[in-house]
């Protein structure tokens, strides 16, 4: 991922927010997708994305599907009703970040 | 282009080779590199198939699938953890909590008759080791024929047949001593409960997760993978 040390506590945040605006979506459709919303800025690892999917759906955030698409197994992840709620909150706690960054890298704009 | 049956068979076959053994991560693997592959071949169609591969597969950094398979591995254990205390609660439930006391004061009851703790406890424990390695034996044989049948091994039950109760088994050899070092001329009354609750404790621990449940692994694997259901 580009600026991992940057980007990497926020892997999880950006998982569920795509979850919850998509509904249900498989490992390589996130990556895309990441890709696509950023042009291609970011980059999230396959080497880093299963373990976060693994490791929310340990948490009883996601739920899993499976489902025979072409001739091999596709694995889907949703928000579990606690996911949706989690997603809410870690999505302000991201935006308070956001904030707070922004007035300290650059206090003019910050208001 | 869509990937044929034969390359999605090489690709499982890869995923093996880099020390992903078990058919639930393969599968999950596979369809990601299945996809990668496909999106390439978009972009520059003449790579070959194995070409496309091997770029796809360094994007997995250089540990390639082991970090996926160390976060899964942890998930397992918990689960697994999770379902045996779910059933070894009913033990402390009625109405098999009777049971439960039932054993404790009996075994308790003997070690008075006999006026004896050390003997009838390494006994009792020789019985409970003999018992349950029988049952981890026919377990884990039942599982590899399964697996040479099929052709497929879960990480879950993997995970199951490895699960590390073993460190709980030195408390039980430690009250054995115990009841040594107290009793040597006269019957200790606290050694003797003490003894019995943890020796039936151990003994229920060995009984749910050997025998209440393997049996009701075929269903808890159809909980926590889909897949398991689809490719039965």
């Amino acid at each position: 991922m580009k600026n991992s040390q940057l980007y990497k506590g926020s892997l999880n945040t950006i998982i569920m927010k795509l979850l919850g605006e998509n509904g249900r979506m498989y490992g390589y459709e996130i990556t895309q997708k990441v890709k696509e919303i950023t042009k291609g800025e970011l980059n999230i690892t396959e080497g880093a994305l299963y373990p976060a999917l693994h490791k929310l759906e340990a948490e009883g955030l996601l739920d899993v599907e499976v489902e025979k698409v072409d001739n091999r197994l596709r694995k889907y992840y949703k928000l579990t009703e606690s996911g949706q709620t989690e997603t809410v909150s870690r999505l302000a706690e991201l935006e308070e970040f956001i904030k707070n960054m922004q007035s300290i890298v650059n206090p003019k704009l910050s208001y | 282009m869509k990937l044929k049956e034969q390359q999605i068979d090489r690709l499982y076959q890869f995923t093996r080779q880099h020390f992903v053994e078990w058919y639930d991560l393969q599968s999950e693997l596979v369809d990601h590199l299945a996809n990668s592959i496909e999106d390439r071949w978009k972009e520059n169609p003449k790579l070959t198939f194995e070409e496309a591969l091997q770029l796809e597969f360094k994007k997995f950094g250089i540990f390639g699938f082991m970090d996926v398979v160390e976060e899964r591995q942890k998930f397992l254990g918990k689960k697994y953890a999770r379902i045996i205390w779910k059933y070894y609660k009913e033990f402390f439930r009625l109405p098999k909590i009777l049971l439960t006391l039932g054993a404790m004061y009996a075994l308790y009851i003997l070690s008075e008759a006999l006026q004896d703790t050390q003997i009838l406890y390494l006994c009792v424990l020789g019985v409970i080791g003999f018992v349950s390695s029988f049952e981890i034996y026919k377990v884990t044989k039942a599982q590899r024929l399964r697996e040479k049948a099929t052709g497929k091994k879960w990480l879950f039950e993997q995970t199951a047949s490895i699960f590390d109760i073993y460190p709980i088994t030195f408390l039980p050899v430690q009250i054995v001593n115990l009841s040594g070092a107290f009793g040597d001329e006269n019957w200790n009354r606290g050694t003797a409960i003490f003894g019995a609750v943890i020796l039936v404790l151990f003994a229920l621990l060995l009984y749910v997760q050997w025998k209440v449940v393997h049996k009701k692994m075929s269903e808890e694997m159809g909980r926590i993978y889909p897949e398991y259901e689809i490719s039965k």
